[in-house]
């Protein structure tokens, strides 16, 4: 494949999935523009390195998930190391909310979950059916049910100190 | 059923965060994305390059070490001559006219007290003619033959007609003189196997400019 070719192929998968790779943004850095902004570009730029490993055979919305979900661990982590604030210096911008918000607990309890379960409860939160997410995964529906009800016992348990 | 409305609560406020990461992540268009690709494709590039020139760069370094620890040295405790760009002389032919050969250096090494600093020399063989005989007093101690020019005893076998093939090196030690040490000092002649012959202006100069003053030298401290 010419570099002309792998450009435009990327151009294609980029506008097909690129709601995916906004949602692992909002999931992942939640309030903070600037950061998610980081992170797609992050993300993006993965996608264009790992364009060579993807198989037709899987789902491409599974496959680009999972690069979005490995890329955005990355990126806490390296957040996580880099060298914290001190006082004295400009603090970090806060929420505008006073109180925190229940959908915060919902994608911090989210981050936790494995690659696939994440893929399945935001795409039930955009109100898909388990058809449309079967067709987009390339997996059965009734495994999808089972796995969804799974999920979300796991996430009340998470939530329910909350 | 139940699981079913776990995640209405949450739908509001899920789309309303959709919609504002959306707005906030629409000034990335695809050109901004193929300007990050064409940088990441720079830096691996100049990355490429940078491992490349390191290796060569590493690569050289090992074969000159490689080389340096290749390079002969003449003797132990001697000078090395290649690293000094000396060349070594070459063994004169022998001709018809050539001098009779000096008897063979022993197979063990002699020993003397007169070196005097640390050389090395080449030793190149024509000659015959005896070395002047070295009359002297001499602690017991001392080894080296009473004359230079008389054979050396169990030196000569059936094969030493052949013509000589190679130089001699000999490594004079120096050693601080004096009377107490005189018997430490020693010079070491190697290759035993060869026939030695000494070139006669060399062989005089040597003689002229280290042995005899040494000998003077040890004589007054002996006398003393």
């Amino acid at each position: 494949m010419s570099e002309k070719e792998k450009l435009k192929r990327y151009d294609q998968l980029m506008l097909r999935n690129k709601g995916l790779i906004v949602k692992v943004c909002q999931v992942y850095c939640p309030n903070d523009g600037e950061k998610a902004r980081d992170l797609f570009q992050d993300i993006a730029l993965k996608v264009w390195t790992r364009m060579d490993t993807f198989r037709e055979e899987s789902a491409e919305a599974t496959w680009l998930w999972h690069i979005a979900i490995n890329t955005a661990i990355d990126s806490i982590r390296a957040d996580q190391r880099r060298p914290q604030l001190v006082f004295g210096d400009t603090l970090p911008e806060r929420s505008t909310e006073e109180t925190p918000r229940r959908i915060d607990d919902l994608y911090e309890a989210i981050a936790h979950l494995p690659a696939d379960d994440q893929l399945l409860i935001t795409a039930r939160l955009d109100g898909l059916d388990y058809h449309q997410i079967a067709q987009q995964t390339g997996q059965n529906e009734n495994s999808l049910r089972v796995r969804y009800n799974r999920t979300v016992k796991r996430l009340r348990i998470m939530l329910k100190g909350k | 059923m139940q699981e079913d409305t776990f995640l209405n609560p949450y739908r509001q406020a899920w789309q309303q965060d959709n919609e504002t990461m959306e707005k906030s992540l629409a000034n990335i268009s695809l050109q901004t994305l193929h300007d990050n690709i064409a940088r990441l494709q720079q830096r691996r590039r100049r990355r490429t390059l940078w491992l490349t020139l390191s290796a060569a760069a590493s690569l050289a370094l090992l074969v000159g070490i490689g080389l340096h620890l290749m390079t002969p040295t003449a003797v132990e405790g001697g000078t090395n001559l290649v690293a000094q760009n000396k060349p070594f002389k070459e063994v004169a032919t022998p001709t018809q006219d050539a001098a009779p050969i000096v008897p063979p250096i022993p197979t063990a090494a002699t020993h003397t007290t007169l070196s005097h600093k640390k050389t090395t020399t080449t030793l190149e063989a024509t000659t015959t003619p005896a070395l002047p005989d070295i009359a002297m007093t001499r602690p017991d101690s001392m080894t080296l033959p009473s004359t230079l020019s008389e054979p050396l005893p169990n030196l000569t076998t059936p094969n030493d007609t052949k013509e000589p093939t190679t130089h001699i090196i000999v490594t004079h030690r120096l050693v601080a003189m004096g009377p107490d040490n005189l018997s430490t000092n020693h010079t070491t002649v190697t290759e035993t196997r060869q026939l030695v012959k000494i070139e006669e202006p060399l062989r005089n100069t040597f003689h002229e400019a280290i042995v005899e003053p040494l000998l003077a030298l040890m004589t007054n401290n002996l006398s003393d």
